[in-house]
């Protein structure tokens, strides 16, 4: 299968050890991985901002870049969601709707195509995980509490299969963290709070790594850690289940 | 004319909608009724009360009405009221409730068969008869017996008067009675 | 201008405040939660809640009409008043003809919307807010700043002191049982001095003509059945087709609402007493535009439970008083354009679009989407024009992987080597709270080509 592997414009400048895991597992699952040089993001920020004509331009720059690949692949549960979402707002082609039905969260990528076949690893760690809400409840990664039934967790399914980890639970653990993109500037004050009560929880939890399938959370709430001057670390999934140098 | 414009305004932007579903979440052999109900009562705050607990009440009580045909216990008579602002001094009142909702522990209490509406929620007590036997699982059954009810005004209580009003504390007997008890 | 992120920065100031807020109304969600998961079927409910509620606003017109015929053979008087001012009128009008000077009045979000109490008083009708919460925050006066909970923002503290200077009670007393009575006297008083009484309606049943109104003090019954006159205010969305629908409706609110399995008191008012005078007014106010607005028609599907409040990330950690709308909180945020665009701009951004309002809601409203759409609303009417030209030269940048290289070089450049205190300042927004990521010396792109297999 060719996977055409996207790191999103964040994670490529400030997190590349994100997109290095990211490519090094999926290489390691036996995929035909390229990430092509041209592309850039996938339009969300504009469009979120109320700016969605601005993003076309990049929906289609996107479309261009991938609708080459059996499958697309992205650390990021939001900019996947978007993809999936709001890609229907420009002219349904032949490759517009291709990329549209086959992006993918890496995690969701996972569970599809198989949690057994995942490469051996051990991490000796207490970790508390934070699936990020895009992923949640608009990809349905897991189970959110507010519906009927039991909460689930996709990220721990996956995780399961890591030795040495111990789940610590946290308090509201599907409670946002309050990035939500240029929310994070626009409404600074809540957005800090947010994220500062999200830290209190993982704190009390005594976690020492906080895992999530969203990059963009864990950038938000290391901001506030490091703030803090507190020493609990973050982790793409990806970083766990392939583990490769931080800051190459 | 507001009607006509309302109506007009509605007129004038049609579009399709769903068609009204059908469902059926109705019990057909319910069990345990009596247990859930009961169960559903006391998590409401309400008073499950035994011929004792009835007789302590009455004797606590100086002025107590009861409109029950379920009971027989000899309270003042409301004859000679003729407003519902002259209601205001019944200690305790007990009437009769249609029947029970075991999911919620709720009563249909049709009014018109009390000289005022107003009663059962004017009186400092109350306390409510049903039959075990007329119990429901939920409230589809509940709507499906009332649907042949004829009434003025009828109500579900469930339970005593309560507030959460101020800081989210529980306060039980907010503005009507401040007690509900339960006699079957 | 007031606008959301100032008001909410104002909020988040006093942190004991916040975090009791917050987790106040955290504990509601919780207990719906569990109430929730008491039903199996809870899922199917919120389907055939939203169905039935679609369903009803494509035939309102003939519904409206239904329930009007109906209502009246029971004996009650329907009015039809398209705007506040309409409503307000209409109020006054039998108020008047009845010589009615004291009113009570039980909770009602439609009156808030029309502005009644201030209307009515600026006439000399004395109208008491009979609900605790709202007979609260009346004597502040001041607006709900929830719902459901509408003193939800206030210490037990500040209630102590406003019973005391209102209503005398004993000094240092703080608790809400004292309290509680102490507004239970006062108000019995009031009760047994109206003239009529006013109140909401939850549902209206087009088969059968009666409004359903539920409470948990008895303060809207109490009201209703001793004042010879009962008005009850009902927006036009409020109805449901047959009786049997209730059911549907009366399983999800109040387990939606403050997790109860039903509310103490879920009162059907069918026929008119005997020697009394009862009034329904069905109120338009914006909601057949509304109606005809595709996108966002069915926020009419609202039922008012508060659940997307309780839910709210944004609003329990920013109150109720900052979204500076009647409605607060995410359907409020959805609301409200649609009355104003240029003056509520700001409220479709109070969100993360996290999603947690859309999966409580009972009616299974597309709240998160609707606060998208109106987001490109509003961008497009120009309230963001500021904005515009940095989204231009974004998209540009992002629509050319060249400038976009060069960009991303500059900025890791650019952190790596700017001393933290120039970047850590008041115009950075992200740093007041946030260190930014410490910056690597290669992209993954960089590493990439050379690494790439
Ligand atoms: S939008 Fe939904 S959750 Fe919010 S108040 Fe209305 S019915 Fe309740």
């Amino acid at each position: 299968m060719r996977v055409g592997l996207f790191i999103p414009c964040y994670i490529d400048q400030f997190y590349p050890e994100v997109g290095i895991a990211t490519y090094e597992l999926l290489i390691k699952l036996g995929y035909d991985v390229t990430a092509p040089m041209s592309a850039t993001c996938c339009g969300q920020p504009m469009a979120n901002s109320g700016f969605e004509g601005e993003a076309k331009k990049v929906y289609h720059h996107f479309v261009d870049d991938f609708a080459e690949f059996d499958a697309i692949v992205m650390p990021s549960g939001s900019c996947t969601m978007h993809v999936k979402e709001h890609y229907t707002n420009i002219n349904q082609t032949k490759d517009v709707r291709h990329v549209r039905t086959n992006t993918y969260d890496l995690v969701e990528f996972l569970i599809k195509h198989g949690v057994k076949k995942l490469p051996k690893v051990e991490l000796k760690a207490k970790v508390a995980l934070h699936t990020g809400c895009h992923s949640l409840r608009g990809l349905g990664i897991g189970h959110p509490s507010e519906l009927y039934g039991q909460p689930t967790s996709a990220l721990r399914q996956i995780l399961n299969h890591v030795k040495g980890l111990e789940f610590v639970d946290l308090d509201r653990p599907d409670e946002c963290c309050g990035f939500g993109g240029t929310f994070a500037v626009t409404q600074e004050a809540i957005s800090v709070k947010m994220g500062q009560d999200k830290v209190e929880d993982v704190k009390r939890t005594g976690a020492e790594i906080l895992v999530s399938n969203d990059m963009s959370c864990l950038m938000h709430i290391e901001g506030i850690l490091r703030k803090q001057g507190e020493k609990i670390k973050i982790m793409h999934i990806a970083q766990i289940l392939s583990p490769v140098a931080e800051h190459p | 004319m507001s009607r006509k414009d309302i109506l007009q305004s509605l007129e004038s932007s049609p579009f399709k909608g769903p068609a009204l579903p059908d469902f059926n979440f109705g019990v057909k052999n319910p069990t345990n009724l009596l247990e859930r109900f009961i169960a559903s009562a006391k998590a409401s705050a309400s008073h499950i009360l035994e011929t004792n607990d009835f007789n302590d009440l009455t004797a606590k009580y100086s002025r107590v009405i009861n409109l029950s045909n379920q009971i027989n216990y000899k309270g003042l008579f409301l004859d000679g009221i003729n407003s519902p602002f002259e209601l205001n001094d019944i200690d305790l009142l007990v009437i009769d409730g249609a029947f029970g909702v075991a999911e919620n522990g709720a009563i249909w209490v049709n009014t018109d068969v009390l000289p005022f509406r107003v009663l059962p929620f004017i009186a400092e007590h109350l306390v409510i008869c049903i039959k075990k036997e007329n119990l429901v699982a939920n409230m589809h059954d509940a709507y499906a017996k009332i649907q042949s009810d004829d009434y003025g005004f009828g109500v579900f209580i469930a339970g005593p008067s309560k507030t959460a009003d101020i800081e989210q504390s529980l306060v039980i007997g907010a503005q009507g009675p401040r007690s509900l008890g339960i006699l079957f | 201008m007031t606008n959301h992120p100032k008001n909410a920065e104002e909020f988040i100031k006093d942190t004991d405040r916040v975090d009791w807020h917050d987790a106040a109304l955290w504990h509601v969600r919780q207990k719906r939660d569990i109430a929730v998961d008491t039903v199996p079927e809870w899922e199917e409910l919120r389907n055939i809640a939203a169905q039935i509620k679609a369903h009803t606003l494509a035939n309102l017109r003939s519904y409206l009409l239904d329930f009007e015929q109906n209502a009246m053979a029971n004996g009650v008087e329907v009015h039809w008043a398209k705007d506040a001012e309409a409503h307000n009128q209409i109020v006054l009008e039998i108020l008047q003809r009845n010589n009615v000077k004291k009113i009570v009045k039980s909770k009602s979000m439609l009156t808030e919307e029309c502005g009644l109490n201030p209307f009515l008083e600026g006439r000399d009708f004395e109208i008491t807010d009979t609900d605790l919460g709202e007979r609260i925050i009346q004597m502040r006066q001041e607006p709900p700043s929830h719902i459901v909970l509408p003193a939800i923002h206030i210490k037990k503290e500040e209630v102590g002191d406003l019973f005391r200077k209102e209503l005398g009670a004993e000094p240092g007393n703080n608790d809400p049982a004292y309290l509680t009575n102490q507004a239970r006297i006062h108000l019995r008083e009031k009760f047994l001095q109206c003239d009529a009484a006013i109140t909401g309606v939850n549902f209206g049943v087009a088969d059968t003509g009666e409004v359903v109104v539920c409470t948990n003090e008895g303060n809207a019954d109490l009201g209703v059945h001793l004042a010879p006159i009962t008005i009850h205010s009902m927006g036009i969305e409020k109805l449901v087709p047959r009786q049997k629908d209730l059911a549907v409706f009366i399983r999800l609110l109040a387990r939606s609402a403050t997790g109860q399995p039903i509310t103490i008191y879920t009162s059907h008012h069918k026929k008119t007493a005997k020697g009394a005078e009862k009034h329904i007014v069905l109120v338009d106010n914006g909601r057949s535009k509304r109606l005809a607005m595709e996108k966002y028609r069915s926020s009419l599907q609202c039922i008012r439970c508060g659940a997307c409040m309780n839910t709210c990330p944004i609003y329990r950690r920013s109150g109720g008083h900052s979204y500076h709308f009647t409605i607060p909180g995410p359907i409020g945020s959805i609301l409200a354009p649609a009355t104003d665009l240029k003056a509520y701009s700001d409220l479709p951004f109070a969100s993360t679009l996290c999603g947690s309002c859309g999966d409580v809601c009972p009616v299974k409203i597309d709240i998160p989407n609707q606060l998208y759409l109106w987001r490109q609303e509003i961008a497009e009417a120009g309230a963001l024009e500021g904005k515009r030209k940095s989204m231009k030269a974004a998209s540009k940048l992002l629509a050319s992987p060249r400038s976009y290289r060069n960009f991303g070089w500059l900025m890791r450049l650019g952190l790596r080597f700017m001393p933290n205190f120039l970047i850590i300042n008041r115009y950075n927004v992200w740093t007041k709270g946030r260190d930014l990521p410490k910056p690597p010396k290669q992209s993954f792109k960089d590493w990439y080509k050379k690494n790439q297999r």
